[in-house]
Parts: C-alpha cells; structure tokens; sequence
C-alpha cells in the first residue's frame, strides 16, 4: 500500500529531515511511526501527501508512483489519503456537519450525496446529536473526532494521523485511538505518527522507529523504544 | 451546475469579508469606467463640432452679368454629375439682388446706388458643396476649365480646412491626454484588484490549507478569486452607470449651448447605444480584472 524506497529530504541544502528511509506498509496495517520531536516523522507525513517532494527515492502509494507526481494530480491523492493533525486543523466559523461537508463540497460533490453522507460518517465517529456545534463548543476529544469524520468522509484507502492525541488527556487520547483501530479493522490502513509511549505500548501492533531522520528499528507487534 | 454556484458562493463569502477592500477596488474600477465614459463623450463632441465646420465649407461661383441664365445651368448639370458633389444651389440674378437688397436694406447709400444703377449689376451665383473635405480640389479644377473662363467673374472657396485641422488636433490632443487617464486608472485598478485577491488569499490561507489538504483541485481553489475579479468587474459598471447618468445631464446644457438646440443630445446618444458602449466596458472590465485576480492566484495561491 505504502513503499518508501532510499527516500531523503534536506532542506535548505544541508538540514538533514529524511535520510534513505526504505519501508513497506502492507494494505490494512496498523503502523506506528515513533521518535523524538524534529526526528523526521512529520517530514515522513508530508512526503506521503505530496506537500513535499523526495531529494532521492522513491514513493510508491498503492501502486502509484508519486515520487514526481504533477500539482493538477496531488488532489487526486489526498483524497485517497485522509490526514488528521495535531491542531485538528478545523474552520472555526463552521460547525462540525459543516467542516464535515466542506471536504466533499471542495470536490465536487453533488449537495443531495452530502446531505446523506455527512451524518452517517459523524456518527460512525461518536457525533451523533453534536453535527450543529461549532469547533469552541466540543472538546479536544470531540474535535479530532469531527476531524477524523472529515478525513473519512473520502472513504480513503489510508488514513494518516500526525500526533493525532497531541492535545488530548488520557481518556480522550485513548478514545481516539480506539476510534482509529476501529477504523482500521473496517480495512483501512493507518499511520499513525506519535511521540506518546503509552498510546504504541497499548496498541500492540507495528511500530517503526526513527532517529536523526532515519529508520532505527521496525518491529511487529512493537513497543515505544528508541 | 451546482458545482459552479459553490464556487460562485465561495466568491461572494471572500468579498463579503473583505468588504471595505472591495469597496475600494469597486470605486477605483467606477472612476476608470467614468473616465472612459468622458472619453466617449469628449469624442461624440469633437466629432459633431467637425461635422458642423464641415457643413459650413462650399465654393461659390460668381457669374458676370452678362453671362446667360444657359450658360450658368450647364456648369451647375456639369457639376451635378460629378461624384464628388453633393450639391449645387443655383442662385439668379434677380435672386442674387433680392438677396442683396435684403442684406443692406438699412444702408440707404447703397440701396440708393443700386436704384441709381438702373439696372441688375448682378451676376447669378451657384454654391456648391462636396461630399467630404477632400473633394473641393476636384470640384475647383472643373470651374477652372478654359471653357468657364469667361462667364465666371470671380469664386469664393470657403476655406475652413484650417479651422477642422485645428479643431482635429485639439481633439488628439484631448484624446491623447483621456487615454492617458484611462491608462493611469485601468492600470490602478489592475493592482488594486491585484492586492484585493493577494488579500484575500492571505485572509483565507487556513481555509484554503484545508481545502488543499482534503482533495480541492486547484481550480476549485483558485476560480473563486478570478470570479471575484469578475463581480467586481460588474459592481464597476453598475456604478459607472449610476455615476455617468447625472453627469451627462450636468454637460448637456452646455454642449445645447455650443451647438445649438438639437445638434447633439448626449444622453440619447448613451441611450441608443447603452449595450454597445457599458457592454464593451464590462467585457474589458472583466478581462482586466481576470487577468490580475489570474496573475496574484498564480503568484500567491502556489497551484
């Protein structure tokens, strides 16, 4: 599903983010990218979405080389790629069926499709009776769910989570992972880029860790060691 | 179509936001279209005042007494036969004094002289007018054929070329300076339509981050910046309509007062070719105001 072949990134010329990281993300994995802050994971993320083209290497999504990919392409691959991030990256002045809705309204799609999907989605993510809230009225757990709902309302064939429990407690951080490991037993592959030890000792399932930009370890069934 | 509208939607939500910026780009855009309106008026003018110069223009040709009422209606068919004439008044001899008497009827001396006279020392006169300005030359060399020579006592071409070439070189003039205007103004409006969308796009960069990042095409990130330029584009035109209108009605009394009662109406003149003359503004309006809110997406937006 996922192929990193060699891939470096440096920018500026000499800051080093990405150096010859190779992995093979298999269709419906659960994949944990673990390291310390500025080790590269979020680079790894915007290589995966094309925000960032590789210096070296290749990428390789679900059989399409994105490597060199052309701009008029990249929204083609994101919409194959959900994203959440840390600061859920909602717009405030709508509300959480709204932020929902605009991910489809962006595309293209017709009202009537929108009208039927944008409910059933929040409430796959447990946000039934909270469509009408707006992004100040839900809580951190509430929000990166409405952001996860956004991510999946493409029904994407992977679902990338960067420090998606960033700026949440303990039981919303746990809920949230729940929410992504349901996900994933419905098919959908996730990465899910965290620093948290806890949240990758808990899942129990692949981790890859990173140092100085590049891979330091790749277990199944692993835990959080650097 | 119900894409288009999204987007169309997503135009007016940018420009609502901004809305004194907008203000600003839609004002600046009126007085562009207002300044061109001035030179189409100044241009209506400038060619009604040539038309009334032109008018004026004729050759007379006065005949000696002796000459036959025969001999004068073979030049005036010569004449009329002539492409290049558009008319030719025949004037009598008994016409010729009347017109005389009539003239200096108050002045006893020499309405004295012409009773003392006796009889008609008067010849009869034609006037003739050409098509256009250029043709008099043409129309002179056939009076001065050899065969004329002896009946015409003298001719009088009412030289006004002097006066149309002046009137036409301040009209260039004029027309240069209008244009400079329009430069000047069509060249404000341009970057300020510019900075209005680099505005807007800086307004909307966390919206269109997360249009980018959930799957928007480019053009879907783009087109409601280039739609914005058109609205504004029409807003211009719509106040330019509403400013020109009592603006003409302030000029016409003194274009009445120039030409004369009836020679020039200025507001049936925009009436009569309202779609011509707002149409084309709009549409080069439009094209100027796509291609800047065009260049400052491309610039600025990174699609």
């Amino acid at each position: 599903m996922i192929q990193f072949h060699n891939v470096s990134k440096t920018y500026g010329g000499d800051t080093v983010a990405v150096h010859n990281v190779s992995f093979h993300i298999k269709p419906g994995e659960f994949v944990s990218i673990v390291g310390q802050s500025g080790t590269g994971k979020t680079t790894l993320v915007k290589l995966l979405i094309a925000e960032e083209r590789p210096d070296k290497g290749k990428i390789v999504i679900g059989g399409w080389d994105i490597t060199d990919i052309r701009r008029s392409e990249i929204p083609f691959l994101r919409r194959q790629i959900g994203v959440v991030f840390q600061d859920y990256k909602l717009l405030p002045n709508k509300t959480a069926a709204e932020n929902v809705a605009f991910a489809l309204e962006v595309c293209g799609t017709p009202s009537s499709r929108i009208a039927a999907v944008v409910p059933q989605v929040l409430k796959i993510v447990g946000l039934q009776g909270k469509e009408s809230r707006y992004p100040r009225e839900l809580s951190g757990g509430e929000a990166q769910r409405v952001a996860i709902a956004r991510a999946l309302v493409h029904r994407p064939k992977i679902l990338v989570a960067d420090e998606p429990t960033g700026n949440l407690d303990t039981i919303n951080s746990r809920e949230i992972i729940d929410l992504l490991s349901k996900i994933n037993e419905f098919g959908t592959t996730v990465v899910l880029v965290t620093h948290d030890p806890d949240v990758v000792n808990n899942l129990k399932r692949r981790v890859i860790a990173m140092a100085n930009g590049a891979i330091t370890s790749d277990q199944k069934n692993g835990r959080y060691v650097i | 179509m119900s894409y288009f509208w999204r987007i169309v939607g997503f135009a007016v939500q940018d420009l609502w936001r901004n809305i004194w910026l907008s203000l600003v780009t839609i004002s600046i855009l009126g007085l562009t279209l207002v300044s061109v309106n001035m030179l189409v008026v100044f241009n209506v003018a400038a060619s009604t005042a040539v038309a009334l110069v032109e008018e004026k223009v004729d050759v007379s040709v006065y005949f000696k007494p002796t000459t036959t009422e025969d001999q004068v209606l073979t030049l005036q068919r010569d004449l009329q036969n002539r492409p290049e004439v558009e008319s030719v008044q025949y004037v009598s001899q008994s016409q010729a004094l009347e017109q005389f008497r009539t003239a200096h009827q108050d002045n006893t001396a020499i309405i004295g002289a012409i009773d003392e006279l006796g009889n008609n020392p008067l010849g009869a006169t034609l006037r003739v007018k050409a098509r256009d300005l250029q043709r008099y030359p043409d129309i002179i060399a056939v009076i001065d054929q050899p065969q004329y020579a002896s009946i015409i006592a003298e001719k009088d071409y009412d030289d006004r070329s002097g006066m149309i070439d002046q009137i036409s070189s301040w009209t260039e003039r004029g027309r240069q300076v209008a244009w400079g205007f329009i430069i000047l103004f069509g060249g404000i409006s341009a970057l300020i339509v510019f900075n209005t969308v680099r505005v807007a796009i800086y307004t909307h960069r966390e919206e269109i981050g997360i249009e980018k990042l959930v799957g928007a095409t480019n053009w879907f990130v783009s087109l409601p910046f280039v739609i914005e330029g058109v609205i504004y584009a029409v807003a211009g035109i719509l106040v330019t309509i509403a400013l020109v209108w009592p603006l003409l009605g302030i000029v016409q009394p003194s274009l009445t007062a120039f030409f004369g009662a009836g020679r020039l109406n200025i507001i049936s003149y925009f009436s009569q070719h309202f779609f011509f003359i707002f149409g084309l503004q709009c549409l080069g309006a439009i094209a100027l105001n796509v291609l800047a809110s065009f260049i400052a997406t491309r610039k600025y937006l990174k699609v």
